[in-house]
């Protein structure tokens, strides 16, 4: 119980249940009109409710088909953004005129809170599915290409010496010392942008998607003055987001910059 | 043996020539190390040890002079030279197998000799037991073997080390000094051996070339004709010992002079 209070592996639970109970007991003594916020416990019956079978004009597995979209388009976004920044990053990182010329443009882009990409991208593409996942590309790339960069920047000089005196040709120092050296970076930059991805998807959906989406399904809640199933949309959009960046990336951490005793590069 | 392996020829470098943070770090060195030769390149702090051991390395170039290896300009780095630095510089993310293979899977060795010639390295190395270990788990005595059967994996014509004790306790260092021994003994490599330990060029080579301090040239080359196991206790080493020291002392205190007059 001491080590609970302390924090140790189930201090998260508890702080979380603490809260609802906190919530819960607020919205009961208050009053408040259950309209406006509801107590969890309804948000929670209403949850389950969603991920079950429909009832008139509701389908089956609504809170599912949300969150599928969802995933869809956040996974593709990320992929694309992933591929292309990863490479960007790495060329800039080995040139110096490429770096010097497109580091100031990526620092201003990245300045720039994404959402205020989204009336721009809306403007040329219209609402749906590309639209969100342009949204996340523009939410994701910029911290991978940044990270990238500074990665191979990173890479001490004497370890390309070292393989150069092997033998190693220019590509070879890329796929053989520059990509294990640049990993933690990588990895780091790549967690970072997930974080930034969710964000994105969501805000994107919000603003973009017509049909399906948890940020849809927040925004469409509004409408029919439905605050369970935005309350119900917020819990799962922090599940899914606390899982995507500590379990998953924690899986890839573990496997990788953790077993070679580096550390990830925090500070970007 | 007998032949020229390396010649250095009123070699000079300069950093950032021209520029207002020039650094004239070597002035005029001639040097010749023949084939199969050790040569440790002793002197005090910032006279362009490691300088000249990059130049040969074909990492840096010279800015006047020539630097000749097997009679030809040294233009680049090359397989036939291997490199042991001070920071180890081993590549974290490969275990040390892997990373004493670097070599020759960039020369495209069969799996099955690369497997064999490790097992030999890892052997000479005593590291048995350690080959799926990841070098952040070593000790920096470990990790300084690997980095020296790294270097010595695909079989190159000259191994250029640079203080390669230097950050070793001493215990871990004498047994370090009798591997190389060993290793210098069995293989014949031509070895350039940076170090600012008297001690540790006395016991390893057959030439120590001494460097006057920064802008350096050559102050003095002892050829040390002791036989191998050497003592810190044999009167031999004894007496190179003082006369080396003796000199490096004049080069310190020479220096120290230096400064003095143009302070004053
Ligand atoms: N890349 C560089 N750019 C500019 N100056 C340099 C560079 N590398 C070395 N120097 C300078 O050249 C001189 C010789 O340096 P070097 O590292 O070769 O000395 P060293 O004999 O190896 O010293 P130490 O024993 O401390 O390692 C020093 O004054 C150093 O500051
Ligand atoms: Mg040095």
């Amino acid at each position: 119980m001491a080590g609970l209070v302390r924090g140790n592996r189930y201090t998260p639970f508890a702080a979380i249940l603490l809260f609802g109970i906190v919530w819960e007991i607020a919205v009961r003594v208050s009053g408040i009109n259950a309209l406006l916020m509801p107590p969890p416990s309804a948000v929670l019956v209403r949850l389950v409710d969603m991920l079950g079978p429909g009832r008139g004009a509701t389908p089956d597995f609504l809170l599912l088909r949300h969150i599928g979209m969802t995933l869809l388009a956040l996974l593709i976004g990320f992929f694309l953004a992933a591929l292309v920044s990863s490479a960007v990053g790495l060329i800039m990182g080995m040139n110096r005129a490429v770096y010097a010329w497109l580091n100031p443009i990526i620092s201003m882009f990245m300045v720039i809170p994404n959402i205020a990409f989204v009336p721009v991208i809306i403007l040329w593409m219209g609402l749906g599915l590309e639209t969100v996942i342009v949204v996340v590309i523009t939410g994701s790339c910029f911290p991978i290409i940044y990270t990238a960069a500074a990665g191979v920047q990173s890479v001490p000089q004497r370890m390309i010496w070292a393989a150069q005196t092997a033998g190693a040709s220019r590509r070879q120092i890329l796929t053989t010392v520059l990509l294990g050296a640049t990993m933690p970076y990588l990895i780091a930059g790549h967690k970072l942008a997930l974080g930034r991805a969710w964000r994105a998807v969501i805000a994107g959906e919000i603003f973009a998607s017509t049909t399906y989406g948890v940020g849809f399904m927040i925004f469409d809640a509004r409408t029919f003055l439905d605050s369970e199933a935005m309350f119900v949309g917020l819990i799962v959009v922090g599940l899914i987001g606390v899982t995507l960046e500590r379990v998953l990336f924690g899986f890839v951490e573990r496997r990788t910059v953790e077993k070679w005793g580096v550390s990830t590069a925090k500070d970007v | 043996m007998g032949n020229v392996k390396i010649s250095a020829e009123k070699v000079e470098k300069r950093y950032n020539p021209g520029a207002p943070n020039e650094v004239l770090a070597i002035e005029n060195i001639t040097l010749d190390i023949q084939d199969g030769e050790f040569v440790a390149l002793l002197g005090p702090s910032g006279c362009g040890k490691s300088t000249f051991l990059f130049m040969v390395g074909g990492f840096e170039k010279p800015t006047e002079g020539t630097l000749r290896l097997n009679g030809q300009p040294i233009d680049g780095p090359g397989a036939n030279r291997g490199i042991v630095f001070q920071e180890y510089v081993l590549f974290p993310w490969q275990v040390v197998s892997k990373n004493i293979a670097y070599g020759l899977r960039i020369a495209g060795v069969s799996q099955a000799e690369q497997d064999r010639r490790v097992a030999e390295l890892i052997n000479m190395i005593g590291l048995q037991g350690f080959e799926s270990a990841y070098p952040e788990s070593l000790s920096g005595g470990m990790k300084q073997r690997v980095a020296i059967a790294r270097a010595l994996a695909y079989d190159p014509e000259i191994l250029l080390m640079d203080e390669p004790f230097g950050a070793l306790d001493a215990q871990t260092r004498a047994r370090m000094i009798s591997d190389l021994t060993r290793i210098h003994a069995t293989t014949h490599k031509t070895t350039l051996f940076v170090t600012h330990s008297v001690e540790e060029a006395i016991l390893l080579s057959d030439k120590i070339a001494l460097f006057s301090a920064r802008p350096s040239r050559i102050k003095r080359v002892f050829e040390i004709d002791l036989p191998h196991p050497r003592r810190v206790t044999d009167d031999g080493f004894v007496t190179f010992e003082r006369e080396i020291l003796e000199s490096l002392e004049q080069e310190v205190s020479d220096t120290l002079d230096g400064r003095l007059d143009s302070a004053g």
